[in-house]
């Protein structure tokens, strides 16, 4: 899909259009809320400032400083950003623009909402742009998988990066706005007030139940987080897939929206991971270097890549199945990626304590067995899952795509019986492909290639809605010859 | 094709095995923290506070090597084996050769033979 298109479905589509804005006025309403219960939370220290999120750690200055705490210019961005958007809304109400307008107005204001959301994802990227770009080849790999490694018709480029960038820029930016005000209000009501004088055993009673209460902080505020997480990948599943509803959408569709939407996540997590966990190491035992093999390398496809994989299947069988299921499905979903992140989480951390209990931690064995398969052990059952419902979803796929592929067959059309026979099996396909590279060179190969999913788009689309892939077809057929120079 | 069989056979062996002497190895084992949930075990009246190493950059990247390699392998071995696969729906040659051209044809990506 290329650019102009793009743009072209963005604006014809009003029912994504119209869950996007719904979708951005409800996370405003809940980040409003956060905010008053932050501003009213009791102070547990005398020098608190009114919003928690502006609190500095002593000597935590510079970037270090910026990766704790939300930077104020970020805040009222934000700020200036709900109100700016309420104002399109008025505007929008009182004018009552129709057709490119209105679409143009509607995405506006889900722009200025969300947008400045996204300085948070960026403040990381670009404070620590090596640790960044050190996790580039890894992400684009997975990407590529992810689009290469769909058979029959494909998720469009276009909306695969979008979900990329929905879940490196939107979902990391509310996750993190939305957890750094619940951290300060959790912390307000479940952490005493530090006490001074008394004995120095009173002092390191003191200290140990201070940090029994920070954990039990931390647990509540991972829920929270993982809830607010799994709300923002829903939504922008949820709106992929309605841009999507002229093609055939199916479980590997939302499977891999949601996968990509989790890499993207992961992709901006991993650096604030590789810096904060890599800074504490004489406490944790980690190095950068360790948390990038556990979150770039050996881990890539588990936490936000497998769990939205998950819920993004579940979103897109809810919005294909029968009606009466939606709610349920949906909710199975929002529960399996909740509960199955948090409870991942705190069985991978107990299973580690369990070993430091007798054993101090590091050494090859160490970094290379133990760690990766604690922190991997417990999602094992959910990557069974996942590899299930894939396998399901290839299968159904396979039977739709050739029943549909065999409709579309026309002598002399875009799809002619001797290519629908090499389209109906991916290995056939695939052969075609390397044995065209083989004989005429890369150039024809990536015109086949392009024609094949050309094909495919028309054979997953809507019969009425199928003209302009059909012309794409027989203007890609009628080019072929003369554009790649391919010999007879 | 068959001369590098049996060398690439002896060569994914001895991997597996120098992969499998690191776990196999009688010793204790402990994680490092990897996550949040992870909470820090300190113990006071110990050097480094019980912390006696780290997780390595240096033995982390070893890991990633390894896993990079076991991803492309994985990767070529499976193009491989779809490949095979499609050979075997296919006439052999030079009826395979046939096939490409009636299909590239059909594509119109090369020009039907003109009339004789």
């Amino acid at each position: 899909m290329t650019g102009p298109e793009a743009g072209e479905l963005l604006r014809a589509d009003s029912p994504a259009r119209d869950r996007a804005l719904l979708f951005a006025r409800i996370a405003i309403a809940l980040y409003l809320l956060e905010l008053l219960l932050n501003l009213t939370r009791p102070h547990i220290a005398p020098d608190e400032p009114t919003l928690s999120i502006f609190h500095r750690l002593p000597g935590s200055s510079g970037s270090f400083g910026r990766l704790l705490s939300m930077p104020k210019a970020v805040f009222w961005t934000v700020v200036a950003g709900i109100v700016l958007g309420a104002a399109l809304q008025v505007y929008a109400r009182i004018t009552r623009p129709e057709g490119r307008r209105d679409a143009v107005l509607v995405w506006a204001t889900v722009a200025v909402l969300l947008g400045p959301f996204s300085l948070l994802a960026l403040t990381v990227v670009s404070s620590y742009l090596g640790d960044a770009l050190l996790c580039v080849p890894g992400t684009v790999f997975v990407l590529a998988v992810l689009h290469l490694g769909q058979r029959f018709g494909r998720v469009p480029l276009t909306l695969l990066l979008a979900a990329f960038g929905w879940g490196a820029l939107i979902v990391f930016g509310l996750g993190r706005a939305f957890s750094g005000l619940a951290l300060g209000t959790l912390g307000g009501y479940l952490l005493d007030r530090p006490k001074t004088g008394g004995s120095p055993t009173d002092a390191l009673n003191a200290l140990s139940g201070q940090v029994h209460d920070q954990y039990r902080a931390i647990d509540l505020l991972l829920v929270h987080l993982f809830a607010v997480n799994a709300l923002a990948v829903a939504a922008g599943v949820l709106v992929l897939l309605l841009l999507l509803r002229h093609r055939v959408v199916d479980a590997m569709t939302g499977m891999v929206l949601g996968a990509a939407v989790g890499l993207g996540y992961t992709f901006v997590e991993s650096v604030l991971f590789i810096r904060l966990f890599g800074s504490l190491g004489f406490i944790n035992g980690v190095t950068g270097g360790f948390e990038y093999w556990i979150r770039q390398s050996i881990g890539l496809l588990g936490g936000p890549v497998l769990f939205g994989a998950l819920l993004g299947g579940s979103l897109a069988l809810a919005l294909t199945g029968p009606r009466e299921r939606r709610v349920p499905t949906v909710l199975f979903g929002l529960a399996i990626s909740i509960g199955g992140s948090a409870g991942t989480e705190a069985l991978a951390g107990w299973l580690s304590k369990v070993t430091h209990d007798h054993m101090s931690g590091g050494g090859a064995f160490d970094t290379l067995i133990v760690s990766p398969l604690l922190w991997l052990l417990p999602q094992l059952p959910f990557a069974a899952v996942a590899v299930l419902l894939l396998v399901a979803a290839a299968r159904a796929r396979g039977a739709t795509a050739r029943t549909a592929i065999a409709a579309r067959v026309v002598p002399g059309g875009p799809i002619t019986p001797v290519e629908a026979h090499f389209l109906s099996d991916p290995s056939l396909r695939l052969w075609t492909l390397a044995a065209t590279w083989k004989r005429h060179g890369p150039a024809a190969a990536l015109a086949l290639y392009r024609l094949q999913s050309a094909q495919y788009d028309l054979a997953s689309s809507d019969p009425q809605e199928g003209e302009p892939l059909r012309a794409k077809v027989m203007r890609l057929k009628a080019s072929g010859p003369n554009r790649t120079a391919v010999p007879s | 094709m068959n001369r590098l069989v049996r060398p690439a056979r002896l060569v994914v062996l001895a991997a597996l095995a120098a992969c499998l002497v690191l776990p196999l190895a009688p010793q204790q084992a402990s994680a490092c923290d990897v996550s949040y949930d992870y909470k820090p075990q300190l113990n006071l009246g110990k050097p480094n506070m019980g912390r006696s190493k780290t997780c390595s950059t240096g033995t982390s990247s070893v890991g990633v090597v390894l896993v990079a390699i076991a991803a492309f392998g994985a990767l070529a071995l499976a193009g491989t084996v779809v490949l095979r696969r499609a050979t075997s729906l296919l006439p052999t040659p030079p009826g395979e050769d046939q096939a490409l051209t009636d299909y590239l044809q059909a594509t119109s990506l090369t020009p039907h033979p003109g009339p004789h």
